[in-house]
């Protein structure tokens, strides 16, 4: 948990994780190019191929995407956060290995630069067949490549991680130019059935999973209603928080939560110092609050991880007062021990 | 993820949410699927009937597609012309007619003789007009459909144009 490069820790559930990976996007491809044989009989291997990789890359950006929203409507896919950034440099690969093959196939043979000749060669709009989908597909091949080359805990940190997660967050920007790519481009050639349900109905699922959990995230950033002379906000009541649990709030224009354990209060930033996850998703495991997207520790009354490692996190007052809790919205330095609330009664 | 953070987040979800189905549905719905064939220019698309005097008529089976094949001398220029058209479409990837003074065996994994001579693409049925290089008028070849795509001769038919010009027009039905 530091700031120095190292290559991937490896551990069993990542072996798991990435075999699994491995695994799946060999027999997508296997799959693919034995069905299009079947289907059409008369397609070229190369040509099998190159769609195939496209539609891997299409299938595995989808899932990627679905990831986040599934996760806060249903803890059961957190397992597939823990390495989703495997995902999307496998992702990379699988786009970038298409944009390299149907340059050579389609591009290489003529007089001019290969290059050129696949961002240059369908420059006439309208008609709309003649779009340059393949400059959307460059751009977001750039995107994706900037997302992968910065996949590492190194640059996470080196970059702090809201800059890091600006920088993640063009995925969307890179999704839209995907789908176009997909839609101006191998969709205008002929009437392709399955690509068109896959690209549609990849759609709906991405942002339908989006729109779901994004409401409900919504009524969490509903500001604390009351306030105290002495600046204190209610957040909720004891009892809406569950042992070793907590209750987030939107406090301060910024996410608290308030975790309960050993009949004590705690309260913390939501925010996770390695990837900004929501702390307040977590539990309590071994006396400390632990993240839900990479298990990383702080302890509650402190919100400093346990040595060795040096993560830290802003910490705030709270008490407690007729089964009620306050919380104080302004900061106190991350790492700075406060008092936890006792829970009398 | 820090509030602002999310509301960026939220803010790119909805704009994606709001143009991107549309602009995808404009993409599939706008689409003209028989676009290529439209936009050939007008000399391809209907290309000018073959002149001259009929000197042989007679249905062609290159690889699994039967052809429709007229011989045409142009007696001023003495230019042989072949009026081709396919009953059905090839459907090969790539399909090119080659005129050549040898024939391959088909589906032998052996490519376009290195002194055949491309005659022009036999995508679709319609009906096109190809001359024949000088070398038809003084030798019999044959006529080979070569997929692109395969990079294989499908199909190799013979061109007897020495001993169709020697019978003059005694050969037509």
């Amino acid at each position: 948990m530091s700031a120095h490069y190292q290559a991937v820790n490896w551990n069993r559930q990542k072996y798991i994780y990435d075999g699994l990976l491995a695994g799946g996007v060999v027999g997508y491809l296997a799959l693919f190019v034995g069905t299009s044989f079947l289907l059409h009989p008369n397609i070229t291997a190369e040509t099998a191929f190159i769609r195939g990789l496209g539609t891997a890359a299409l299938v595995l950006l989808t899932l990627i995407l679905g990831i986040g929203p599934l996760c806060r409507i249903d803890r059961r896919f957190l397992p597939l956060l823990y390495n989703r950034r495997h995902l999307g440099v496998t992702m990379f690969l699988l786009a970038f290995s298409h944009a390299t093959f149907s340059i050579i196939q389609f591009h290489a043979l003529g007089n001019m630069n290969p290059l050129v000749s696949a961002l240059t060669g369908t420059w006439r709009v309208p008609p709309i067949d003649r779009f340059p989908f393949e400059l959307l597909g460059f751009l977001a091949l750039l995107i994706l490549f900037l997302m992968a080359a910065t996949s590492h805990d190194y640059w996470l940190a080196t970059l702090t991680p809201p800059v890091w997660k600006s920088v993640h967050m063009l995925v969307y920007l890179a999704y839209g130019l995907i789908v176009l790519h997909v839609g101006l481009g191998a969709l205008q050639a002929e009437r392709q059935t399955g690509l068109t349900l896959l690209v549609g109905g990849g759609l709906i699922v991405v942002l339908g999973l989006h729109l779901v959990a994004g409401s409900r995230e919504r009524a969490g950033d509903r500001p604390a209603a009351a306030e105290e002379p002495d600046g204190f906000v209610e957040v909720c009541r004891v009892d809406d928080i569950k042992e070793n649990r907590a209750r987030m709030a939107l406090v301060g224009g910024e996410r608290i939560a308030v975790f309960r354990y050993d009949g004590r209060l705690s309260c913390v930033s939501n925010v996770c110092a390695h990837q900004n996850g929501p702390l307040g998703e977590g539990k309590i495991v071994d006396g400390c609050i632990t993240c839900p997207w990479h298990g990383y520790q702080y302890l509650p009354d402190r919100g400093s991880s346990p040595p060795p490692f040096t993560e830290r996190i802003p910490t705030f007052d709270v008490r407690v007062r007729d089964g009620r809790v306050f919380v104080n919205p302004k900061p106190h330095p991350p790492g700075t021990r406060v008092e936890p609330a006792l829970i009398t009664g | 993820m820090n509030h602002r953070l999310r509301q960026r987040h939220r803010w790119m979800v909805l704009s994606l949410a709001l143009v991107l189905p549309a602009a995808f549905f404009w993409t599939v719905s706008s689409r003209r699927l028989d676009a290529g064939i439209h936009q050939l220019p007008a000399a391809l698309a209907d290309p000018p009937p073959g002149r001259g005097e009929v000197l042989a008529v007679r249905d062609i089976l290159l690889g699994s597609t039967i052809v429709n094949s007229r011989l045409l001398l142009d007696s001023a220029s003495r230019q042989l012309t072949l009026e081709i058209t396919p009953r059905t479409d090839p459907r090969q990837p790539d399909p090119l007619l080659y005129w050549s003074p040898e024939a391959p065996e088909p589906e032998s994994g052996a490519g376009v003789p290195p002194d055949a001579v491309l005659l022009g693409s036999l995508v679709g049925t319609r009906t096109r007009s190809f001359p024949l290089p000088r070398e038809a008028a003084t030798e019999d070849g044959s006529l080979l459909l070569y997929s692109l795509g395969h990079q294989s001769v499908l199909g190799a038919a013979s061109l007897p144009t020495q001993s169709l010009l020697a019978q003059g027009a005694g050969a037509k039905p």
